[in-house]
C-alpha cells in the first residue's frame, strides 16, 4: 500500500512540475503569441486589397459601444496612412469577427469574415473578403492545426475559384475542388459569410419600405400558396414597426420573389426581393404599384394587364393583402390551432378550475376546442405567496392537447422562465398526466407545476365527458 | 600524475566518441531508422528539416538530462508514463515558444511538432541510456544524437528542395535576419517537383540510406580484411616462432 502511495506522489509531482513548467512558459509566449497573430492578420488584409505594405500597425482594441470592437491603422516608413480596420463581432457564434476595410484615404473597400471552425483534425480559421459588390475578393485559410501539405494543396489549387464569385450565387463543391475536412471547413466560413451578407442585404431591401428597420424575424413561414413568409420588422428598440409578406410565383419567363410591406392595414408598397438580380421590365412592372402606396389595403385592388408580369404581381399582392386581413382578424386564435381562421360563441362552465370554452375553426371545419381556466393558490407559505394563474388549454376534438397559452402568471425569474420553455412537454397528451414526469420537468416539482397539471386534466376530463354527451 | 592524466585523456575521449557517434556511426535515421515520420513529412525544405531538427535537439538534451537525473527515484513500473510526462513537457513548451519567436516555421511544421513527443529516438535515448548513465553522459548522447538526427534531416531537405526546385532558401521559416535563396539553378534537372511531394521523400531517404548502407558496407568490408591480414600476420609470426625454435633445437642436439 505505502509503495502503491509513493507511486502515485511521485507521478503527482511529475505531473505537477510538468504542469507548473506549461504555465510558466504560457504566461511568457501568451501576449507575444497573440500579437504574432494579430500582425499576421492585419499585414493579409492589407495583402488582400492589395494596399500598400504598411510598415507599422497602430491597434485600438479599447471596447466601445459595441463590445470587443477595435481599429487598426497601417502606416508606411514615413507615418502616411495606408489603410484603416475596423472590427467588430457579429453575434453569430459562427462568426467570431467581421472587419471593413479602407484605404488611406478612408475609401471603403470591401469586408472580411473571419470564421473560427473546429473540424475533426482542429481548429481552421478561414478570410473571407469580398468587396462592396459582395462579390469576392479573396478566401484564405488564416491558421490550422491540419496536416500542412493537405492544406497547401488546398491554397494553392483550391481557393482560387472562389475569387470573382458573387456571395448571392456562390458555386464550389467537392467536384471541383476536392473533398477535405478541411476544405469542408473553407466552404462552411464561405456560406456563413454569404448567408450573414445576404440577410444583411435583406435588411437593406427592407429598409426600402421601413427606414428605421434594424432587425428582422420571419414570424410565420407558410408552407402553401405563393406567400411563403411573414416577416416582422422592428426598430432600434425592438418595437415592431410593421410587416413584410414574402411572396413568389412562377411565371413563363422566371420565378418572381416580391417583398410586400403593409403596416397596421396600410399598403407600403412592392418591391422585388432581388433587384440585383430583377430585369428591367420587372421592375418597370413593379413602379405601376407605387400608386397605391399609403392606401388602406381595403383600397388596394390591383389589376393591371400591361406587361407579362402584370398578372404574377397582381395575384402576389392580392394574395399578400388577403393573408394580412386574415392574420390581422386571427392572429390571437392562431396561437391555439395554427391553421385557425375563427373562434365561435364563449359557453361558460361551471366546473373548477374551468371559466369556460370556446370552438375554433379553420373555415368551417372545427379544429378543437379552447378551455380557458383559473387557480388561485392564496399564500402557501412565508416565502411564497401565490396567486391567480389564468390559462388556456387547447385540445383537439379527439382529446389530445394542443397547445397551452399562459394568460396571468403571479411567478417570476427561474420557475416563470421554465414553465414557458417547458410548455411544450403537454403537447400532444391524450389523457392523465404523470405527476413525476410533467410537473418536475415543468417547474422542479413546484406548485406551479402542480396548477398546470390540474388544469390541463380538468380540460381533457371535460372535453372527454363533452363529446360522450 | 601521469596516471591521472591518461585517465582523463581517457574520459575525454569517452565523452567525444559518445558524442559523435550519432553522426554517422549510429545515425537515428540513415543506421536506426529512428524518427522516419518526420523524416518524411517536414523535409521538403533544408530549413524546415534544421527547424525540426533544433526542435528536436532542445527536448532530446533536457529530457535525457531530467531523465537521468531522476532515474533513481522512479520505479520500473511507472517508467514508460513517467518518461511520457517528461517528454511531452519539453515539447510543449517547444512548441509554444517555437509559436512565438518563429511563427512560419510553427506554421510550416504544424501537427509535427506535438508528434514529437512519439518520436521513438527521444523515449528510446531516455530508456536505453540516459536511465543507466549519468547526467553529464546523458546531456552529451542526448546533444549528440539529436544533432546527428538534425544533420540526417538537413541532408534530405537539402537534397528534396534542390532537386525539386534548384535553389535552396533560407530566412522563410526559421527567423534569420536576412531571406533569400542559394544556387537558384535554372537546369531541367533541378525541377523535379515529386521531390517535394511524400513519394520525393521516400525516394530520397532510400537513396541516403543506400549511400550510408555502401559506406557502412565499405568498412566492414575493410575492417575484415584488416582482420584477415592480421591473422594471417599472426599465423606467419607463429610460424616464424615455431620454425626458430625447430632450428633453435635442432642447433642445440648438433
Amino acid at each position: 500500500m505505502v509503495y502503491k502511495l509513493r507511486i502515485a506522489l511521485i507521478l503527482f509531482v511529475i505531473g505537477a512540475l510538468s504542469g507548473l513548467s506549461i504555465v510558466a512558459v504560457n504566461s511568457f509566449t501568451e501576449d507575444i503569441i497573440e500579437q504574432n497573430y494579430l500582425r499576421q492578420e492585419l499585414e493579409v488584409y492589407f495583402d488582400i486589397f492589395d494596399l500598400e505594405k504598411a510598415e507599422q500597425f497602430e491597434v485600438d482594441d479599447q471596447p466601445r459601444d459595441v463590445y470587443c470592437r477595435r481599429e487598426a491603422r497601417g502606416y508606411d516608413a514615413d507615418r502616411n496612412k495606408t489603410g484603416e480596420l475596423n472590427f467588430f463581432c457579429v453575434e453569430d457564434d459562427d462568426v467570431w469577427e467581421r472587419a471593413v476595410v479602407y484605404d488611406g484615404n478612408g475609401t471603403r473597400l470591401g469586408q472580411v469574415f473571419r470564421i473560427d471552425h473546429e473540424n475533426a483534425h482542429g481548429e481552421v480559421i478561414t478570410l473571407v473578403a469580398f468587396d462592396n459588390n459582395q462579390d469576392i475578393v479573396e478566401v484564405r485559410i488564416m491558421r490550422h492545426t491540419n496536416t500542412p501539405n493537405y492544406v497547401r494543396r488546398i491554397e494553392e489549387n483550391h481557393l482560387e475559384p472562389f475569387k470573382g464569385q458573387s456571395l448571392g450565387d456562390v458555386s464550389f463543391y467537392d467536384g471541383r475542388t476536392g473533398a477535405t475536412v478541411t476544405y469542408n471547413s473553407v466552404v462552411r466560413a464561405v456560406n456563413i459569410t454569404a448567408d450573414n451578407v445576404m440577410a444583411d442585404r435583406a435588411l437593406a431591401d427592407y429598409r426600402r419600405f421601413y427606414p428605421d428597420a434594424e432587425s428582422h424575424e420571419t414570424v410565420f413561414r407558410y408552407p402553401i400558396g405563393c406567400i411563403e413568409a411573414r416577416i416582422a420588422i422592428y426598430d432600434n428598440d425592438e418595437n415592431l414597426l410593421g410587416y413584410i409578406y414574402q411572396a413568389t410565383k412562377d411565371n413563363d419567363h422566371e420565378a418572381i420573389t416580391l417583398n410586400i410591406a403593409i403596416q397596421q392595414g396600410e399598403f407600403l408598397g412592392v418591391k422585388s426581393a432581388r433587384e440585383d438580380l430583377a430585369s428591367d421590365e420587372l421592375l418597370e412592372a413593379l413602379e405601376k404599384y407605387e400608386a397605391f402606396e399609403g392606401e388602406p389595403i381595403d383600397n388596394v385592388a390591383p389589376d393591371f394587364d400591361e406587361t407579362v408580369y402584370d398578372e404574377t404581381i397582381n395575384h402576389l399582392v392580392n394574395q399578400a393583402i388577403v393573408r394580412c386581413q386574415e392574420d390581422d382578424e386571427a392572429r390571437h386564435i392562431r396561437q391555439f390551432f395554427l391553421w385557425a381562421t375563427s373562434m365561435g360563441e364563449e359557453v361558460e362552465i361551471d366546473e373548477e378550475p374551468l371559466l369556460s370554452y370556446r370552438p375554433v375553426y379553420e373555415n368551417d371545419t372545427l379544429l378543437g376546442h379552447v378551455y380557458e381556466a383559473e387557480i388561485d393558490t392564496g399564500p402557501l407559505s412565508n416565502t411564497y405567496e401565490g396567486g391567480v394563474f389564468n390559462v388556456s388549454v387547447a385540445v383537439t376534438p379527439e382529446g389530445v392537447v394542443n397547445n397551452i397559452v399562459v394568460n396571468e402568471i403571479n411567478e417570476s425569474g427561474y420557475v416563470r422562465d421554465a414553465l414557458y420553455d417547458n410548455l411544450d412537454i403537454y403537447r400532444g397528451i391524450d389523457g392523465p398526466l404523470d405527476e413525476a414526469t410533467h410537473s418536475d420537468a415543468l417547474a422542479g416539482g413546484t406548485t406551479l407545476g402542480g396548477v398546470i397539471n390540474d388544469i390541463i386534466e380538468a380540460a381533457l376530463a371535460y372535453e372527454d365527458a363533452r363529446e360522450d354527451d | 600524475m601521469v596516471q591521472s592524466t591518461a585517465k582523463k585523456k581517457k574520459a575525454g575521449n569517452t565523452y567525444l566518441t559518445n558524442f559523435v557517434k550519432g553522426f554517422i556511426r549510429e545515425n537515428p535515421i540513415f543506421v536506426f531508422l529512428l524518427g522516419m515520420c518526420p523524416a518524411l513529412a517536414v523535409t521538403d525544405s533544408l530549413e524546415t528539416g534544421l527547424g525540426m531538427g533544433l526542435l528536436v535537439v532542445f527536448v532530446l538534451t533536457l529530457s535525457n538530462i531530467v531523465v537521468s537525473l531522476i532515474k533513481n527515484l522512479i520505479p520500473d513500473e511507472i517508467r514508460i508514463p513517467s518518461y511520457i510526462v517528461i517528454i511531452a513537457t519539453f515539447v510543449t513548451i517547444v512548441e509554444m515558444l517555437t509559436e512565438a519567436f518563429a511563427p512560419p516555421l510553427y506554421e510550416s511544421l504544424g501537427i509535427f511538432i506535438p508528434l514529437i513527443v512519439v518520436n521513438c529516438l527521444i523515449m528510446g535515448r531516455a530508456t536505453s541510456f540516459a536511465s543507466k548513465n549519468t547526467v553529464l553522459m546523458s546531456a552529451i548522447d542526448g546533444l549528440g544524437m539529436a544533432l546527428g538526427f538534425t544533420v540526417a534531416l538537413m541532408l534530405i531537405g537539402f537534397s528534396r528542395e534542390i532537386l525539386a526546385t534548384g535553389a535552396i532558401g533560407y530566412g522563410i521559416y526559421l527567423p534569420l535576419p536576412v531571406e533569400g535563396s542559394l544556387f537558384n539553378l535554372s537546369y531541367a534537372l533541378f525541377n523535379m517537383e515529386v521531390f517535394v511531394g511524400p513519394a520525393g521523400g521516400f525516394l530520397v531517404i532510400g537513396i541516403w540510406l543506400a549511400v550510408f548502407n555502401a559506406i557502412g558496407q565499405s568498412k566492414q568490408r575493410k575492417k575484415e580484411e584488416d582482420r584477415r591480414r592480421w591473422i594471417e600476420k599472426k599465423k606467419r609470426e607463429a610460424a616464424e616462432r615455431k620454425r626458430k625454435k625447430a632450428m633453435e633445437s635442432a642447433g642445440g642436439s648438433a
